[in-house]
């Protein structure tokens, strides 16, 4: 396990503030936030290019903080692949084998060539990394990174410059080699759908701060604050004040959308709420329904209005719904097929329902 | 269209002049003399002295220039900007100066002890290598760093996270990947280095047979109003100078295929 405490890391200006964050064993723990948030020089600290000002780096218990490089004991994948350009795939593969200071090199060679079969490459390893195609090139660099028998990989973006297709391909193929191969990987992106669908664990970093750490779901599904729901895309946030706590929900009046709103207990993490107290709380636009008249109503958090705009992005279709008797809007992301069975177009008079289980509350 | 032609006519005015004064030469030229000068005991030894000096010179300012080269490139360090800056002192102060500043040195109590206690370094050998050593090697260092900073650090640490050490990884990686620049600065430094004259003639004198360099030469020949006998040394440098090039250029593009 890689546990960083307190690790505080200046740059020119930046600093990147007390992040304590725990990378369990065997997990891929993904590292997600707005360009220049901090997160590829965290990534950096812990591999050792940057120095850092105050906390402490812990593989297995062992305080790393202050070694170099080569003796951390961590691949490292940059976002460019710095494939080695005046060797050949092979030489590249075997590079930290043959010159680093590794144990049991010839089992270390086997693991290689037996990483080149299965990514494909062995028909490439006398091929110049030069001459490599981009797809190519990323299962060098894998299998490079992976050779060292290296239990921790760091990847800085490595996907980034590829076409949508050979990434999702690459994202299962990394999937597959971490579940065979039983390494740790820490990742950086900034791609939500990247990390939701690599990571176990996700931190997200802002303007050099850790806003949330935690299991994948918890964090998607329940952003802690604002900043973290305005980074993952949810336009859907509203003020509102507690007018009532029942049995298992908290009853709510929104007055940006004229409406009471439920909200469950369970969906309020780590504080109190008490009634009159002002709170924000948002929703995916996902979780809103657009009512069919010939099916059975929702009866809670119903809001009723008229459609202002319809967006189709291929699949789904983005609605803009403007609540009765108010100016904003609220985004409705819709499946393509419910949408040709609505029918609707902008101006039609609509029912809408939030998902009580999907509303969170907002630090 | 213009300024293509305009651009193509400023770089064939640059031919025009070195190729206009090499030219000039024949005005002068005297057949019969061209052997006898080329052949005698003191052009040959001018000859040897200019090769072997330079050679050593470059070769010991490469050794320097390399590693410095790859600390300013690659580190943060106190006096980081003043070493960098310090390097172009050749380049802006005259080579007369730089060989006046050495002969100078030499008169301290530091270089008198240096020389009484290990090499004589005023007009001597050692003096010529000395001169063209100090001379050529910022110029080297600089070159040799423009070409490090081309190479992204992100080799070297991807080789780190490998389990390979920055002594390694310099030897493996920055190294062949700034062969090229390496192998410019040094045809580079060893053309200034045979070239040299300021410095060399203030700190190793004018010696026939001794310090005489092939520069020295034609210096001492026009001194004399020979202008034929200077015709024929200045072939003579200018030969060495252009087939050097040459063949390093063949060279280089031999390695390049195999590379």
């Amino acid at each position: 396990m890689v546990e960083l405490r307190d690790i505080t890391v200046q740059n020119r200006g930046f600093t990147l503030n007390k992040i304590s964050i725990d990378i369990k064993t065997g997990n891929c723990h993904c590292l997600i936030g707005p360009t220049g948030c901090g997160k590829t020089t965290l990534l950096e600290a812990i591999l050792g290019l940057r120095k850092v000002k105050s906390g402490s780096i812990m593989v297995d218990g062992k305080d790393i903080t202050a070694l170099p490089i080569h003796k951390r004991g961590f691949s490292y994948v940059p976002q460019d692949l710095a494939i080695f350009p005046h060797l050949t795939v092979y030489e590249n593969i075997v590079y930290g084998i043959k010159y680093g200071n590794l144990e049991n090199k010839d089992e270390l060679y086997k693991l290689a060539m037996e990483l080149s079969e299965s990514l494909g490459i062995s028909n490439l390893l006398n091929r110049k990394a030069a001459n490599l195609s981009g797809g190519e090139r990323q299962r060098v660099a894998l299998v490079r990174a992976i050779s060292t028998g290296n239990k921790y990989l760091l990847l800085d973006e490595p996907l980034s410059s590829l076409h949508e297709g050979l990434k999702r391909e690459l994202w299962f193929l990394l999937k597959e080699l971490q579940k065979k191969y039983n390494f740790t990987v820490l990742m950086v992106s900034h791609d939500i759908e990247e990390a939701t669908f690599m990571a176990n664990h996700i931190s997200v970093i802002i303007a050099g701060k850790l806003m949330q750490t935690g299991v994948k779901d918890e964090v998607y599904q329940y952003p802690a604050n604002r900043e973290v729901a305005e980074f993952f895309g949810i336009k859907n946030i509203f003020d509102a004040q507690v007018i009532g706590i029942y049995d298992g929900y908290y009853k709510a009046y929104c007055d940006m959308l004229g409406t009471e709103i439920a909200i469950p207990v369970g969906n309020v993490k780590g504080y109190e709420i008490e009634k009159g107290k002002n709170i924000s709380f948002a929703i995916r636009s996902e979780n809103i329904i657009i009512q069919r008249p010939d099916l059975p109503m929702k009866k809670d958090n119903i809001l009723k209005g008229v459609i202002k705009t319809i967006y189709n992005s291929g699949p789904t279709s983005i609605v803009l719904f403007k609540p009765e008797g108010k100016e904003l809007v609220v985004e409705i992301t819709m499946p393509e097929f419910a949408m040709a069975k609505l029918s609707l177009k902008p101006n039609d008079e609509a029912s809408i329902a939030l998902r009580m289980e999907r509303i969170f509350v907002l630090d | 269209m213009i300024f293509k032609r305009l651009a193509i006519l400023f770089s064939i005015s640059i031919f025009v002049i070195y190729f206009g004064l090499f030219v000039t030469l024949f005005y002068y030229w005297d057949g019969s003399l061209f052997k006898e000068i080329l052949l005698s005991e003191r052009t040959l030894y001018s000859i040897k002295l200019s090769l072997s000096a330079a050679t050593i010179a470059s070769i010991l300012g490469l050794i320097i220039a390399i590693p410095s080269a790859y600390a300013l490139s690659r580190y943060e360090f106190i006096g980081k900007d003043i070493v960098d800056t310090i390097l172009e002192l050749p380049m802006i102060v005259s080579p007369a100066a730089i060989g006046a500043m050495t002969l100078i040195f030499f008169t301290t109590p530091l270089g008198d002890w240096i020389q009484n206690n290990y090499i004589q370094f005023v007009f001597t050998f050692y003096g010529i290598v000395l001169a063209q050593f100090i001379t050529v090697t910022g110029i080297a260092t600089r070159l040799i760093k423009a070409s490090m900073d081309e190479i992204p650090t992100r080799y070297e640490n991807v080789a780190a996270s490998l389990g390979v050490s920055p002594f390694k990884a310099f030897f493996t990686i920055t190294l062949p990947l700034s062969k090229n620049g390496i192998i410019a600065a040094s045809i580079l430094t060893w053309a200034k280095a045979i070239g040299e004259f300021g410095a060399t003639i203030t700190v190793a004198g004018t010696m026939a047979m001794k310090t005489e360099t092939l520069p020295i030469a034609i210096f001492l020949k026009l001194a004399n109003a020979n202008i034929e006998g200077t015709v024929v040394l200045i072939m003579v440098l200018v030969g060495i100078g252009l087939t050097t090039l040459y063949i390093v250029r063949v060279l280089v593009k031999r390695s390049s295929k195999i590379w």
